[in-house]
């Protein structure tokens, strides 16, 4: 019998004791791949860029900046494309379900914020054709059960048009996908002369302008500078970076991350004290044959790895389980929850495994490695 | 029938007194469940304080008329003129009237503003709210805690006692940058912890002129005779022809706002802690098997001494039951303990910041406790019933020294 053979028959010796325990660990690793999914989907800043700037006003980003900056920004050294655009919040058929609109020139997006938002000069060129056509992100499509050739009408919370109507309509020209899995693709893109035209209020400012640094300077020292360029003019500007930008708007819903952390903090230690209290449980049942195997002569350091290779096998099997399901879910959940199972989570989870399995595995195979013959073989 | 409950008991204290032989698996059993009551007590109180916080807020019988086909204050527009004509009806409408005829009314105003907070990191969106003299006399169980209210006209703002304790520079007196002009603080506010105190109050027209929102209405605040005074106001307003206009309470407009992401918290709570009740199940079960194999022998001999099966099986089961119930109390004592008023913000309505007080209430902690207690039940019985089926023989050679 190999060294593998029988640390699986010590596993099995008492079936529906293991297959609890890979029970417990399958769900504390389901709880970590759902969460983990959440923090790094769409709906974290994970998929958000270091390096794009956004300029918006210090005074708050509800605050819209005059046109005029736009010059002086794009001469600023440095830099290697500017854009402007304006934001649109309403909602379609009821209130509840809110979209975002982005009002840009889409010639200038594409220089500046193209690749990340997946967007090609085939994609927006059918926006040329009409003033009110939209590319929608994928996410927000799904989600409502567009497609391209819809007519859709957005109502807007608070940017009114000149009749003093809040109703916008659009067509859908086209869909983008965003870079990767990770991007946000839940809002729409609109052509900046068609709502600018039309809106009461506002008209020729921007509500941010969005920059992409040349690759050799790094965006803070650029944010400072632009910053610095409009310190004393009427509207002084701030300039973050996309992620940045996120992270403090994320915030302001809910510390997610410490919820997170607590949530799977707690399921972790339970999986941990039940999985160590049974596995010494385990490990002292069995002290007779262990006493047997050093009798036949089985070093000290091949107990303590049968032991480990049990909790071992069981985190493992059940851990996969877990992930398994935890992807599984990804693929089921609604595109608003923004999920993203990605390779990293996997790469951690199974770091997280190993650590925990040998962690928990520690205790009784040391136990069971400093017991002596003689006091094995007298417990029975 | 008494002979069965005699052999329970007797089992039952066995039972008991043998428990420090398992103390730590026990001990953990115990504990994973009231972390799973903790895990479900806190999203609960969570969404309970978020509710608590807003149907707190606002009084049936103030009446907030929004226009612009919408029921929140964000996206409501009110056409200056429609406002006039309502000043203008002599006819009873249902609301409460000055000496001089007129209506005791607010029109206002939210801005949402950013702020720096205490910990220098983020900003937080705030909510700036423009409204006239008569305003906070319009909301019900409002009181200055310190300064006096803004000044008609002039750039001075009244902060929620929460907000003043939260960033630094609210103190009376202090000046305060919000958008691009300064102002004043001219007091503070307490509002029994209600949303209102999430908010900062200021002069409409200074508001107005601040951020370039000159003539703009969102919502218009009256009081009402009698909450049912509201439908014959509501009649009236169909009457105002042009926009059409909405009247709902003040209390409707607030308890409507808490439901949406109540329901989201809950919704996310509830799933986590069931999936942590199933592995804390499996653990108990462990613990109760390991607890059935660790009495072996004794439960052979009282088996062959002529016990029943019965009394194996409840003794086994009462067990795990307290356990599982020790384990729901230590869950929601904690729970109580560490959760109870503990602050929290969110973005609320106007998307601005608000912030709420966890309440571990009576019914969070029973939903906790029973989650806690059926883990026990639920976790013991399958164990209980393997007790019973022991094959004597086999059991009491298991370790014949």
């Amino acid at each position: 019998m190999t060294f593998l053979q029988l640390a699986r028959r010590n596993t099995w010796r008492k079936p529906i004791r293991s297959l609890l325990l890979m029970v417990c660990v399958a769900v504390a690793f389901l709880i970590y791949g759902l969460t983990a999914s959440f923090t790094s989907g769409t709906q974290s800043a994970v998929g958000a860029s270091d390096d794009i700037l956004g300029v918006m006003n210090a005074a708050g980003r509800a605050q819209p900046l005059p046109m005029a900056h736009m010059a002086r920004i794009a001469s600023a050294p440095g830099i290697a494309s500017v854009a402007y655009m304006s934001r649109l919040r309403g909602f379609v058929d009821n209130e509840r379900n809110v979209v975002a609109v982005s009002a840009v020139d889409p010639g200038l997006l594409i220089a500046v914020n193209g690749s990340e938002l997946g967007l090609t000069p085939e994609l927006i060129a059918p926006l040329g054709k009409a003033r009110d056509r939209v590319l929608v992100g994928r996410a927000l499509a799904e989600a409502q059960g567009w497609s391209v050739g819809d007519h859709i009408n957005v109502t807007a919370f608070q940017v009114a048009r000149e009749d003093g109507s809040r109703d916008w309509r659009f067509e859908i020209a086209g869909i983008f996908a965003g870079e990767s899995p990770s991007s946000d693709t839940y809002f729409m893109i609109a052509r900046y002369d068609y709502i600018n035209a039309a809106r009461a209020r506002d008209r020729d400012t921007a509500d941010a302008f969005i920059v992409r640094p040349r690759r050799s300077v790094p965006s803070s020292e650029l944010a400072a500078r632009i910053d610095a360029l409009f310190a004393n003019s009427v509207a002084p500007t701030r300039t973050q970076s996309e992620k940045q930008f996120l992270e403090a708007f994320l915030r302001q819903y809910a510390d997610v991350g410490l919820i997170v952390d607590l949530v799977v903090g707690a399921a972790f230690v339970t999986l941990l004290m039940i999985v160590i209290n049974t596995m010494v449980f385990a490990v002292r049942e069995r002290t007779f044959e262990f006493g047997v195997l050093k009798s036949l002569g089985f070093s000290r350091t091949s107990i303590l790895s049968l032991v480990l290779t049990e909790t071992l096998f069981i985190f493992v099997i059940g851990g996969g389980i877990g992930l398994a399901l935890a992807k599984l879910a990804t693929l089921f959940a609604p595109p608003t929850l923004g999920l993203v199972f990605s390779l990293s989570i996997l790469v951690k989870a199974a770091a997280i495994m190993l650590a925990l399995g040998l962690a928990t595995g520690a205790l009784p195979a040391v136990n069971a490695m400093r017991i002596s013959i003689t006091a094995a073989l007298k417990t029975r | 029938m008494s002979s069965i409950i005699r052999q329970t008991l007797a089992m039952l204290r066995a039972n008991l007194f043998s428990l420090p032989r398992r103390l730590a698996i026990s001990l953990s059993m115990a504990l994973s469940i009231a972390l799973v009551v903790c895990v479900l007590a806190g999203f609960l109180s969570m969404a309970k304080g978020f509710e608590k916080t807003l149907t707190g807020t606002g009084s049936p019988s103030v009446a907030v008329i929004l226009g612009g086909g919408t029921n929140q204050e964000s996206g409501s527009d009110i056409p200056a003129g429609a406002v006039r004509v309502l000043e203008a009806m002599k006819s009873d409408i249902g609301v409460i009237r000055n000496a001089a005829g007129n209506l005791v009314s607010s029109r206002e105003l939210v801005v949402p503003v950013e702020v720096r907070s205490n910990e220098g990191a983020g900003e937080r969106t705030l909510a700036l709210r423009g409204m006239e003299p008569s305003g906070p006399s319009l909301r019900d169980g409002v009181r200055l805690s310190a300064g006096r209210l803004f000044a008609p006209g002039a750039r001075e703002i009244v902060v929620g006692a929460r907000l003043a304790q939260e960033f630094p520079g609210f103190g009376v007196g202090d000046t305060f940058r919000l958008g691009a002009v300064d102002w004043r603080v001219a007091g503070h506010f307490s509002a029994r912890g209600s949303a209102f105190e999430s908010e900062i109050w200021a002069d409409l027209d200074a508001v107005r002129s601040a951020f370039d929102r000159q003539g703009q209405v969102q919502s218009f605040r009256l009081r009402l005779v009698e909450p049912f005074a509201l439908k014959t106001l509501q009649n009236a307003l169909a009457k105002v022809t042009g926009t059409p206009l909405v009247a709902i309470s003040e209390a409707d407009l607030y308890a409507g706002q808490s439901s949406r992401t109540a329901d989201l918290i809950r919704l996310l709570g509830w799933p986590i802690a069931l999936l942590m009740a199933i592995g804390a199940t499996a653990g108990a079960l462990n613990t109760m098997m390991s607890s059935v194999s660790d009495r072996t022998i004794e439960i052979a001999t009282v088996r062959a001494l002529g016990f029943n099966r019965l009394p194996t099986f409840a003794a086994t089961w009462a067990e795990a039951t307290l356990l599982g119930a020790f384990g729901a109390v230590i869950g929601t004592a904690a729970s109580c303990l560490a959760f109870n008023g503990w602050q929290a913000s969110t973005v609320g309505a106007n998307n601005a910041r608000m912030t709420f007080e966890l309440a571990v209430s009576g019914d969070v902690m029973l939903t906790g406790g029973l989650l806690g207690l059926a883990i026990g039940i639920v976790g013991g019985a399958l164990p209980a019933f393997a007790a019973t089926r022991l094959p004597l023989t086999a059991a009491l050679r298991a370790r014949g020294q």
